[in-house]
């Protein structure tokens, strides 16, 4: 048998909600008995796809939702955050940044889908212009 | 005279910076992301001595932005010869530092588990 348990979450795109959503993701991999260390890393990456969906996503329109989906199973546990953006145009860029270059030209940033791939076991940035955009992450016990 | 003793000044809801003992002392605490990064970079114009504390205790979340904030600051001070640690890291915080490698680019930086060790190093 390979039963799914499911959470579901919508939160507003304002700024502060994705803590709602770290603290939800937490607690269901405690219930999941998920260690500790990896539990700490999908919420920092958690984190960072939320705050991606509310600005870059729904730009901070409060009247556009962010919705998580959290599903456990068996094997693995599976965190989607979707918004309703305009879509990526470009596929998302996975490669680690230049930090020399950006410490050296003082510019720091643009970390995050690298931060989210290194943080997860798999990652996945679904986006068609349009459709808006949904993150899923994976973690595995 | 009595003269009132000068307190922390406040940066928004979530940083504040306090000049004593020849040490510049930012506390962060909540959300280290997209506001509190704004208040860092406000902070760091203030810095007034060359021996800087950066107190994360508090913080209970951190993100990409906020961490870069942060960098800027401790690469603002190396590259002006200032003293800089880090105290009460939390996680999220380590977790980011990790994955990032950013021990690698700036080896220069201090990390410490309290406000006592941070003060005695920079002292």
């Amino acid at each position: 048998m390979n039963r799914q348990e499911k959470v579901t979450l919508t939160i507003p795109s304002i700024l502060g909600y994705e803590e709602v959503v770290v603290e939800t993701v937490g607690a269901v991999a405690r219930v999941k008995r998920y260690p500790f260390e990896k539990t700490s890393k999908l919420q920092t990456a958690v984190a960072e796809a939320c705050v991606n969906a509310i600005e870059h996503g729904n730009k901070e329109n409060p009247e556009k939702d962010v919705i998580v989906t959290i599903i456990c199973a068996e094997s693995s546990m599976v965190v989607s955050i979707k918004d309703f953006g305009e879509g990526h145009i470009k596929p998302p860029d996975f490669q680690m940044p230049d930090l020399k270059k950006q410490i050296e030209e003082k510019k720091l940033g643009g970390w995050g889908m690298y931060l989210m791939r290194t943080l997860v076991d798999k990652l996945e940035v679904d986006s068609e212009p349009g459709d808006g955009t949904t993150t899923t992450m994976i973690i595995y016990p | 005279m009595f003269r009132k003793k000068e307190g922390p000044i406040k940066f928004g809801d979530n940083v504040s910076l306090e000049q004593k003992d020849g040490i510049s002392i930012i506390y962060v605490s909540n959300n280290l992301s997209y506001q509190t990064a704004d208040e860092l970079r406000e902070a760091r114009t203030q810095i007034k001595y060359d021996k800087i504390l950066l107190d994360l205790g508090q913080v209970r979340l951190t993100t990409s932005r906020g961490m870069g904030a942060l960098m800027g600051i401790v690469i603002d001070a190396v590259d002006n010869n200032r003293k800089v640690c880090i105290c009460n890291i939390s996680n999220h915080f380590i977790n980011i530092f990790e994955a990032m490698e950013l021990a690698k680019h700036v080896p220069e930086i201090k990390m410490f588990d309290t406000i006592d060790e941070g003060m005695e190093y920079l002292l």
